[in-house]
């Protein structure tokens, strides 16, 4: 493995669970901004302006996971190591943390 | 907390007594493998390390907090105030080292009570939290689940008393030196008296 390839199998490994934070910061910080901001009375017909809002976040950051997952596997399968093989879990665990933590968004009540 | 006198502390009520049977029964299932460990290991080495690790790092965890989790939010849900023509406004203001409640639907601009909450029994109560100085926190044990009194944010947390009596009350968040001192009480009258206790309690108050 040349130093540059083991800095990029770091770097995916890191990836998985920075992406999900982003996700969970920007959840946090656009709900609260929404309702602070009267978004979640702003009305489309029978949907408000911040739940949809709050879902395509965390649908682009589930995307940017699964591409990361298919990513890692493909590197795996290329030449499997320790790092690529945890590179590969780790996306798939930050997959699954995140859309644990932001399915709440898809039902609870947004403001009160 | 543990003889909730209201639908939301009911739900905190159960939810504390599923997760102490809960962590009763895990503390027994540990000390007796702790037991079973140290006085006859042979039985549990027919389990590999690497099962035990699955087993108690990942399988009960999964089994455990996921169904936590999906309970805690339906109770905060269901205390979560929605809009509703039933449902009365009383406003609490927490300031350093007291608080004060307002009737903006019974009573004029500025009619307070101190120290002491007056709600009619049986019907949801919206109480729309605030501070004037520092973070405080709105808690009666007995009704509900607490709820930060925020400067400069207006909180609301909605509980309902099943019957009349006295409630107490307290200041839940540190708040400086008299904080142990910030104490109230929540006096639910019956239905139909509730409209003359308030006037009674507001006399004298309105300036």
């Amino acid at each position: 493995m040349t130093p540059h390839r083991a800095t990029l199998d770091l770097a995916l490994f890191c990836a998985g669970f920075l992406i999900w934070s982003s996700a969970f910061l920007a959840l946090y910080g656009v709900q609260g901004l929404g309702c602070s901001a009267g978004w979640a009375d702003v009305r489309f017909g029978s949907v408000t302006l911040l739940r949809p809002l709050l879902i395509a976040i965390w649908v682009a950051h589930l995307a940017a996971l699964l591409a990361l997952a298919f990513w890692t596997r493909r590197r795996m399968r290329d030449g499997a190591n320790f790092l690529r093989r945890a590179a590969y879990a780790m996306s798939c665990v930050a997959g699954l943390a995140t859309i644990w933590t932001g399915a709440p968004i898809l039902g609870l009540t947004m403001c009160n | 907390m543990l003889d909730p006198a209201g639908p939301a502390a009911q739900h905190v009520s159960s939810l504390w007594w599923a997760m102490f049977f809960g962590a009763a029964f895990l503390f027994a299932l540990v000390m007796v493998l702790l037991a079973i460990a140290t006085r006859r290991p042979r039985l549990l080495a027919a389990w590999s390390e690497r099962s035990w690790l699955v087993a108690g790092g990942l399988v009960l965890p999964a089994l455990v907090l996921p169904p936590l989790t999906v309970y805690g939010l339906v109770i905060g849900e269901r205390a979560t105030p929605v809009a509703s023509a039933d449902v009365l406004r009383v406003e609490a203001v927490g300031r350093r080292w007291l608080w004060e409640f307002a009737y903006p639907e019974q009573a004029p601009e500025g009619a307070r009570t101190r120290t002491v909450l007056h709600i009619p029994a049986g019907r949801p109560v919206d109480v729309h939290i605030r501070s004037e100085d520092v973070i405080h926190s709105f808690w009666v044990p007995r009704l509900a689940g607490k709820m930060d009194a925020i400067p400069g944010h207006v909180n609301v947390l909605r509980i309902q008393v099943d019957q009349p009596g006295v409630y107490r009350g307290v200041c839940a968040e540190f708040c400086g030196l008299e904080h142990a001192t910030m104490s109230f009480i929540v006096r639910a009258h019956p239905g139909g008296d509730y409209a003359n206790a308030l006037r009674e309690a507001l006399e004298g108050t309105t300036p």
